[in-house]
């Protein structure tokens, strides 16, 4: 969980983030950070998420929580 | 579907850009988007400048300005052409097809066979079977393979998404018998249950256009765009792209009997180059084998990337040696298809400009 709010941090270009921060607040959350988000899962989670996916989480937590229990 | 020709070769290759070129930072102010963020895209997506054609330029006006530059310099004769393959999305008409408006602007004769493919991304790969699949009739000597999209006048100019990116270009292929030249060997796949990714809803007998489709409307993450316009689903072509395409050049490296290190290029599609590095690691494949600057300095120009990006980056090696390349298209469809070839010594490789 640590490894993953560091990788949040850098794609958000936060110096840190907080595992229930809204994702939705950081000025850099857009369709970009989405996409950095996708790779990130599908390179090193070996998962594939969907923007929607990705989209309907509020927080790092439940973002993470979706990685871990996506099948795919 | 698997295919395997022998005895064929690309015997030359010709892109048409338009002259007219838009550079991203000029462009920037158009989208919805802090200015900050739109820099960091372009950073990310390597976007930097596009040629998108000026005013109502048509696919066939681009075709028929490559074939007449061909014509003119000898490079080939109107009466050696026993076939016409014309790739596009952006035809001029319904109907007729856009192949058979550049035979007759060009005077080609009546037994030319013409033939339009709806293709994109993949279209390279595509005219490239058929185009090889019309040699092994034993009586057509060559074939025109064109790559043809002009979609920068479907593409919303507010679309954050699609705009920095289009480009539009044709590209020529001539093709021609190679007696004894080496096999080809490659894959073509499709899945249109998800041909939903890339599309143009509106204009078409499903959705006619009409005033409501014309209507700009707003998406969920800022861009503006109507239903006449491309619209695509950037994390879902990603997905696909990623999770198919390695399985299919594997496949086709295999059908081949060849490894990555008996490959010169990876000539691939360039949806951009964020992409295409995630493509190349996944793949292991060094960054210099696969080129992915088509997107920074054209913009991605549909089925006409692939020989776009080859003349771009390979023009003064390919006049004079022989490489052994991978092709490989992804896109609309959704179509995915590749294929390894000799390619050279051509006998012309270049660019001209569309004024």
């Amino acid at each position: 969980m640590e490894e993953f709010l560091g990788e949040m941090a850098e794609i958000l270009e936060e110096p840190s983030v907080a595992v229930d921060s809204n994702l939705k607040s950081f000025a850099a959350w857009d369709s970009l950070t989405v996409l950095s988000i996708v790779s990130l899962v599908s390179e090193k989670y070996k998962k594939t998420l969907t923007a929607k996916e990705i989209n309907a989480c509020e927080t790092p937590r439940s973002l993470f929580a979706l990685i871990n229990n996506s099948g795919k | 579907m698997r295919f395997e020709f022998s005895g064929k070769r690309i015997a030359g290759l010709l892109g048409v850009l338009p002259v007219n070129e838009r550079t991203f930072d000029q462009e920037m102010e158009n989208f919805n988007f802090e200015i900050g963020r739109s820099r960091k895209l372009k950073e990310v997506m390597g976007y930097d400048r596009h040629r998108i054609v000026n005013g109502e330029v048509c696919s066939s006006d681009l075709a028929v300005f490559g074939m007449q530059h061909l014509f003119e310099r000898g490079l080939i004769r109107p009466d050696e052409i026993d076939a016409l393959i014309l790739v596009t999305q952006s035809p001029d008409y319904f109907m007729p097809g856009t192949a058979s408006v550049v035979q007759g602007r060009l005077g080609l004769g009546f037994d030319t066979f013409c033939l339009d493919i709806n293709q994109g991304c993949a279209g390279f790969v595509v005219g490239l079977m058929q185009a090889f699949s019309l040699l092994d009739q034993p009586h057509v000597r060559k074939v025109v393979l064109v790559n043809v999209d002009v979609l920068s006048r479907r593409v919303s100019p507010r679309d954050r998404n699609s705009y920095p990116l289009i480009g539009d270009a044709c590209s020529i292929a001539v093709l021609e018998r190679d007696i004894g030249g080496p096999a080809t060997k490659g894959l073509i796949m499709m899945d249109g249950s998800r041909c939903d990714a890339l599309k143009i809803p509106a204009g078409g007998f499903r959705l006619p256009s009409d005033t409501s489709t014309s209507e700009i409307m707003e998406d969920a993450e800022g861009n503006l765009r109507s239903l006449d316009n491309l619209v695509m689903n950037g994390s879902a072509v990603f997905n696909f792209v990623l999770n198919e395409v390695p399985l299919m050049i594997e496949e086709v490296l295999s059908l081949n009997e060849l490894t990555k290190v008996d490959i010169d290029a990876f000539l691939f599609h360039q949806p951009n180059r964020f992409m295409l590095r995630k493509l190349a690691d996944k793949l292991n494949i060094p960054h210099e084998k696969m080129p992915s600057n088509l997107v920074e300095k054209f913009g991605n120009s549909s089925g006409a990337t692939i020989p776009i990006t080859t003349i771009l980056n390979l023009r003064d090696r390919i006049l004079k040696e022989r490489l052994t390349v991978c092709f490989a298209g992804f896109g609309v469809g959704l179509t995915w298809g590749g294929l390894i070839c000799e390619l050279g010594p051509l006998e012309f490789c270049d660019f001209i400009d569309y004024a």
